[in-house]
């Protein structure tokens, strides 16, 4: 909730962290942490997995439109729906145990395809160093005979998670 | 509203401000939680920091729910994701494996005010750009620093009069974590539910291995099924169900569960046509409702966004609903009216499901409930499926007596019904009406589907020539 209060009558309520801001500019390429990312297919809301699913990771910068980064691995996931653990670059911890810095996680896409179903796409998902993240992606089955006029006409389903993070500053 | 809060199954949630027109989603409360928890802070923060913010999140929700706040304003969901009113929730977000082992610890956790039920109205806010009368999320960071425990955190903001209710009751259908973990040597009932349960959810994960004999007694074929869920779940892989691992694989069963739900309960088989009835609306009843209602609710298992609705042929607000529902999902006007184009988008959704799953994982192995009740003396192919049921579930466990179907209900047919409902806590009247049917029939899917096997599976025994 983000509405303005006062404060408790006969409390002092000072912000026990007040941005301490970075001397130095924030610099988003500094990727020194690794996290991990496991992508599980599945349907019918996550009660049947989906074997042999294909998932590629991009990279999401800011130059790139949505979608359109560099492709940095693909994977297949196994009986249980599940990929192997994926590393990937992020900024370091420390960013994420004070306010006022860099953002402290870095973005990526996923695409995630089975046949028959429609395709994800997930924009900006992010990742922080040393956390597991897992991209659960329930795949919905295509629908017979077409689509409605107009509507997702490549049976893809976009999910933009760019603002994923509430801003915590 | 109840006396008791009672942390419910599911939660609805409008994707944008109140006002707006935007998705509902309905999704379980546990995964709720996590995705909450996901998207409000930073999963790098020290331990007693998350659990501060996750406790203040969860009582959050469940004032929203309990005092139903917008259920009451004329509203059909019971929270939005808007962060000016309410918290953050991302539609498809990744979840941090972390974050979600701490939610599976405290999404039946909440904070109250001493001598209220309510749970407390837990507002907070990053407490740099935004200071407020509640948590500040950044200051938890500090704190927790500090040495501060999660009750130490909360009581700095909330005050000393504020009480922690652990392990609160959730809706029904679901049951508690038993008290002490289970581990390898524990003997007792809440091991045979989850042996049950793991078998189940084996039908469709086969990569866990069958528990040979779903007794109650927790040996190593049983340890080896919990690590393997635990290890595709992203939980701690320790062989031990304790609080997180037990409710997880209780969501996970409900979800697999729910699919045979689908099959046609409210309508028979014979009876679902793809024909268009006519134009239903608030108030038809027929045939052509059942249908559609039928149809609805299948989707229901596949789209987040479409509510489920009863199969019963009288088109009302639940239907109505769901329809609108299934109109913004498929970006057809939404006027809550099934006209031709509507209902061939429906059907064409639902058609395209049943071609692509697979019908081993829908179909239940078993009759819905006729509607005659069944005693002493009835005679009928009921009756006859009814001890069928009976003797498998007799076959694997030895606190029900077998029977012979013969069809005819006499007094050991009596005397099984009896010995099931004393078991299974229904009243041992000896009369099989609905409760006690679809709790027989529950447990004879949950035996037999567990002791299928799927390509490959180990069977949890030795298999010798």
């Amino acid at each position: 909730m983000d509405t303005e209060r006062n404060p408790p009558i006969g409390e002092e309520t000072e912000p026990l962290e007040k941005g301490v801001a970075s001397d130095a500019p924030s610099v988003p390429n500094a990727l020194t942490g690794t996290g991990y990312l496991i992508v599980r297919a599945t349907t019918a809301r996550g009660a049947i997995p989906l074997e042999g699913a294909n998932v590629t990771v991009r990279n999401r910068l800011p130059e790139f439109e949505e979608g359109r980064g560099d492709a940095i691995l693909s994977a297949v996931t196994d009986r249980s729906g599940n990929t192997e653990r994926i590393a990937l670059p992020t900024p370091s911890r420390e960013t994420s145990e004070r306010p006022g810095n860099a953002k402290p996680y870095s973005s990526y896409d996923i695409e995630v395809f089975a046949d028959g179903y429609y395709q994800h796409r997930y924009y900006g998902i992010p990742i922080f160093d040393g956390i597991t993240a897992v991209q659960q992606a329930d795949l919905i089955p295509l629908p017979e005979n077409g689509f409605p006029d107009g509507i997702t006409p490549d049976g893809t389903l976009y999910f933009r998670t760019d603002e994923s993070q509430s801003p915590l500053l | 509203m109840p006396e008791q809060p009672i942390i419910p199954e599911t939660i609805t949630v409008h994707l944008g401000p109140p006002d707006s027109d935007a998705e509902n989603v309905t999704v379980p409360f546990f995964d709720y939680v996590a995705n909450v928890a996901s998207s409000e802070i930073y999963p790098t923060w020290p331990e007693s920091a998350i659990r501060a913010n996750v406790y203040a999140q969860v009582s959050y929700a469940l004032n929203r729910v309990y005092t139903e706040y917008y259920r009451t304003r004329g509203y059909d969901f019971d929270i939005t994701n808007s962060t000016a009113v309410d918290q953050y929730y991302v539609q498809g977000r990744d979840i941090f494996e972390n974050i979600r082992e701490i939610t599976s610890d405290l999404f039946n956790n909440y904070i109250r005010r001493s001598g209220s039920v309510e749970p407390l109205f837990a507002q907070y806010c990053n407490g740099t750009t935004v200071t407020c009368n509640g948590l500040s999320q950044w200051g938890t960071v500090e704190l927790a620093n500090q040495g501060y425990t999660p009750y130490e955190i909360l009581t700095y903001y909330y005050g000393d009069d504020i009480e922690l209710v652990r392990d609160a009751p959730i809706a029904e259908n679901t049951e508690s974590a038993p008290e002490v973990p289970l581990r390898l040597g524990s003997d007792n009932d809440a091991v045979r539910v989850a042996q049950i349960r793991l078998n189940r959810i084996s039908g469709n994960y086969p990569s866990i291995p069958k528990i040979a004999r779903p007794d109650g007694i927790f040996g190593t074929d049983t340890e080896a099924a919990v690590r393997r869920f635990q290890e595709i779940f992203s939980l701690t892989p320790d062989g031990v169900i304790g609080k997180a691992t037990w409710y997880r694989i209780q969501n996970v069963y409900i979800g697999v569960k729910k699919l045979n739900d689908l099959r046609s309960e409210g309508i028979r088989l014979e009876e679902v046509t793809k024909q268009f009835p006519e134009v239903l609306r608030v108030g038809s009843r027929g045939n052509g409702v059942r249908n559609l209602q039928y149809f609805l609710s299948y989707l229901s298992g596949f789209y987040e966004t479409i509510p489920n609705v009863a199969v019963d042929g009288v088109f009302g607000e639940g239907t109505r609903q769901a329809v609108e529902a299934a109109q913004r999902t498929f970006g057809l006007p939404i006027d809550g009216v099934v006209g031709e184009r509507t209902w061939d988008v429906i059907y064409n959704a639902y058609l395209g499901i049943v071609k692509t799953i697979p019908p081993e994982y829908v179909e239940g192995s078993s009759v819905p409930y006729g509607g005659q009740p069944l005693q002493f003396g009835s005679e009928s192919e009921s009756v006859r499926l009814l001890q069928e049921y009976l003797n498998y579930i007799a076959a694997n466990d030895p606190r029900i007596p077998s029977v012979t179907p013969t069809g005819y209900f006499g007094p050991r047919t009596e005397e099984a019904v009896i010995a099931f409902q004393n078991t299974f806590g229904i009243e041992p009247t000896g009369i099989v009406a609905a409760t006690t049917w679809n709790a027989i029939t529950d447990l004879y899917e949950d035996l037999y589907q567990g002791n299928r096997l799927g390509e490959g599976q180990y069977p949890g025994f030795d298999v010798s020539m």
